[in-house]
């Protein structure tokens, strides 16, 4: 009676897949098209809301973040990131992105913010933990946009407070 | 004999609940849990997280998107892990010299509070990530392992980086320090404005390996109080160079 207690806890406590899914894809030594739907779905919050790859597939599209196009088992390339990072996370566009919707010109901008490595081109295939560290980038970006122009000591002091609250505290 | 068969039925019950931790040393525990925490025991199966679980020595931490993690450790420091971060707790040790941390970063973000403790003691920290080694001696920083590689923001006192290739940096007071991945992977760059008696970079040997590095580390074991006399004596290794940088 006990031992089928404890099994049952146990199963209460067990990772989700959404978590398992994520660790795959930070070990994996090329990602695909189908872990960037993943991922991306993972940072909107989306992802226990589409069961299948394909549903998030196709979600990812809906959303405007990229149209992978029958192609979610192939390797994913640097620009192809690089456009559903600029989507997704709302980063300001250069002057050519913004005319041509290239993902060459969504590869240098990000570059050129420094949120990815300068020595990637178009085509360059990724790794997960390269995956996971160019969200890793953009999402402080996008949380530090509103501290531009402030020292670095009300930064801090901001971040303290947002903390704290967040926190209960 | 009937005994003996409920002990044994009872010891195979905490074997399936907790097969990997039973023999972990506590050194904290999750003071906060917010969105999708999971944690492992060595290598042992991932599961859910919640607020005052206690933390051990073998214990990996991985969070989610959109979610935060605090654990609050025995030594009295504060680790606040951020989205998308996984940490494992690799080494704690305690004697004289105060006490000995070992934490590695192996993606996102982590903001550590290392607390002080009396005269002649201290909290010794190291992050170790998969680009550089940072030691943190009662103070703060801010730690992050993104696609630019390692990045150290140190906001209270001072810490030192050690990139992959050897080379150490001391990152000053509301200061910087970068080890980069790709071509630059495991170089230091100097931080930007940093005065010129708290930026000393000593290039090591460039086989200087993990190993070595531990050495250094753990010979603060017998280190004496201050940190500039362990450096002096310490000494560049054969063939080193030492680079001054100017005032910015």
């Amino acid at each position: 009676m006990i031992f089928f207690c404890l099994v049952g806890l146990k199963a209460q406590d067990s990772a989700s897949p959404e978590m398992q899914t994520y660790r795959d894809i930070l070990n994996s030594k090329k990602v695909t098209y189908q872990d960037l739907a993943d991922i991306i779905l993972m940072e909107r919050g989306e992802f226990d809301q589409y069961a299948t790859p394909e549903a998030r597939v196709n979600r990812m599209r809906e959303a405007g973040i990229y149209d992978v196009a029958g192609q979610a088992g192939e390797f994913a390339t640097a620009g192809a990131v690089a456009k559903a990072v600029m989507n997704q996370f709302k980063i300001p566009r250069g002057i050519f992105f913004t005319l041509t919707g290239f993902e060459r010109y969504a590869l240098r901008d990000l570059q050129d913010l420094q949120l990815i490595l300068p020595t990637y081109s178009q085509f360059s295939k990724l790794t997960g933990s390269q995956l996971v560290g160019v969200l890793t980038e953009a999402d402080d970006f996008r949380s530090q946009v509103k501290y531009w122009g402030k020292s670095r000591l009300e930064i801090l002091e901001l971040e303290a407070r947002a903390e704290e609250e967040e926190l209960g505290q | 004999m009937r005994l003996k068969h409920i002990f044994l039925k009872v010891l195979l019950s905490a074997a399936l609940v907790f097969p990997a931790g039973i023999f972990a040393k506590n050194i904290g525990k999750l003071a906060m849990v917010i969105g999708k925490v999971e944690v492992r025991e060595g290598k042992g199966k991932w599961k859910k997280a919640r607020i005052g679980m206690p933390v051990t020595t073998t214990m990996s931490i991985n969070t989610g998107f959109k979610s935060k993690a605090v654990v609050r450790m025995s030594t009295g420091t504060r680790l606040t892990l951020k989205p998308s971060t996984m940490i494992k707790f690799s080494r704690f040790t305690k004697g004289n010299y105060g006490t000995a941390t070992d934490v590695n970063l192996r993606t996102g973000r982590m903001k550590s509070v290392v607390a002080k403790l009396q005269k002649g003691k201290r909290n010794y920290f190291r992050v170790r990530t998969p680009t550089a080694v940072a030691g943190v001696r009662g103070s703060g920083s801010f730690d992050k392992v993104g696609a630019m590689g390692f990045k150290r923001f140190q906001f209270e006192h001072t810490a030192d980086v050690f990139g992959a290739n050897g080379a150490r940096t001391s990152v000053a007071q509301n200061d910087t320090a970068t080890a980069g991945g790709g071509p630059d992977r495991g170089r230091i760059k100097p931080p930007d404005l940093v005065k010129l008696e708290d930026a000393i970079i000593l290039l090591a040997d460039p086989s200087l390996s993990d190993e070595q590095i531990d050495a250094i580390f753990d010979s603060f074991d017998q280190a004496p109080p201050e940190f500039g006399d362990f450096f002096g004596g310490f000494g560049p290794p054969p063939g080193a160079e030492i680079v001054e940088f100017e005032q910015l």
